[in-house]
C-alpha cells in the first residue's frame, strides 16, 4: 500500500527536514513513511496532513 | 497516550519511541530467559550457592509479576465486557477456570510428591494450592472489575 506524502511534500517545496521539523519527528521517520517502511499513528498522519494542507484521503487513500 | 513512567526515557520521535520499546521488551524476554538458563545450569554444575539461586529465581518472579500486575491493573484483559449480564457471565467463567487451575495445580503437586521429585508435606501442598488459587482468583477478579469499569466509561 502506497502513500502520497512525498508527492505532496515536493509540491509544497518542502524538504524532508522541513516537514520533520514542522511536526516534531526526525527526517528518518519521514523517509520511512514515504517509502512505506513505517506505519505512522493517526496523530502523526493528521499532523502531516495539516502541515501539507491536504486531507488524510489525499495522502493515504488509494482508489 | 503517555501512561507509563518509561516514556521519560524515550525519545519524542514516534518511530524511535516504538522501536526502542520493542528493543526494551526483547531485552526483558532475553534477560528472563538468560536467568532461567543460569538457574538450570546451576542445578547441575553448582556455580552459585543455593542462596544465589534463590535470588535469581526471585528476580525472575519479580520481573514477571511486574508485567502481570500492570496488565491486571490496566483493565484491558476483558475488553468486551460492557453490560452487567456480560460481567456476570465472565465472573462465572472466571470462577470455573480458576477452579480448574486449582485441580490441575493440586494434581501436578501430588504427582511430584508421590514420585518424590519434590519433598513437601500434605499441609504444604494444601496451603500452596489454596494460596495460588486464591491469588489467581483475586487477580482475575480485579482485572474483570477494572476492565468492566473502563469499558463502561468508554461506552
Amino acid at each position: 500500500m502506497g502513500n502520497r506524502v512525498k508527492e505532496h511534500r515536493v509540491e509544497k517545496n518542502l524538504t524532508q527536514t522541513d516537514l520533520a521539523e514542522a511536526i516534531g519527528v526526525t527526517r528518518q521517520t519521514i523517509g520511512l513513511i514515504e517509502s512505506n517502511k513505517y506505519n505512522p499513528s493517526l496523530k502523526l498522519c493528521i499532523a502531516i496532513a495539516r502541515v501539507l494542507c491536504v486531507t488524510l484521503n489525499d495522502l493515504f487513500w488509494e482508489e | 497516550m503517555k501512561e507509563s513512567w518509561v516514556t521519560m526515557f524515550l525519545p519524542n520521535d514516534e518511530y524511535k519511541e516504538r522501536r526502542i520499546l520493542y528493543f526494551i521488551a526483547e531485552a526483558f524476554v532475553l534477560f528472563i530467559g538468560f536467568l532461567g538458563v543460569v538457574v538450570l545450569l546451576n542445578r547441575f554444575s553448582g556455580i552459585f550457592n543455593t542462596e544465589s539461586s534463590y535470588i535469581l529465581l526471585s528476580v525472575i518472579a519479580i520481573l514477571s509479576l511486574y508485567v502481570w500486575i500492570r496488565y491486571i491493573v490496566s483493565g484491558m484483559e476483558y475488553a468486551n465486557v460492557v453490560e452487567k449480564s456480560e460481567y456476570k457471565m465472565e465472573l462465572r467463567k472466571l470462577i470455573g477456570s480458576t477452579s480448574k487451575f486449582a485441580v490441575l495445580f493440586a494434581g501436578v503437586a501430588i504427582a511430584l510428591k508421590v514420585t518424590d521429585v519434590v519433598v513437601y508435606s500434605w499441609v504444604d501442598l494444601l496451603a500452596m494450592t489454596l494460596l495460588s488459587n486464591g491469588l489467581l482468583l483475586v487477580a482475575q477478579f480485579i482485572s474483570l472489575q477494572r476492565s468492566f469499569r473502563k469499558n463502561r466509561e468508554l461506552s
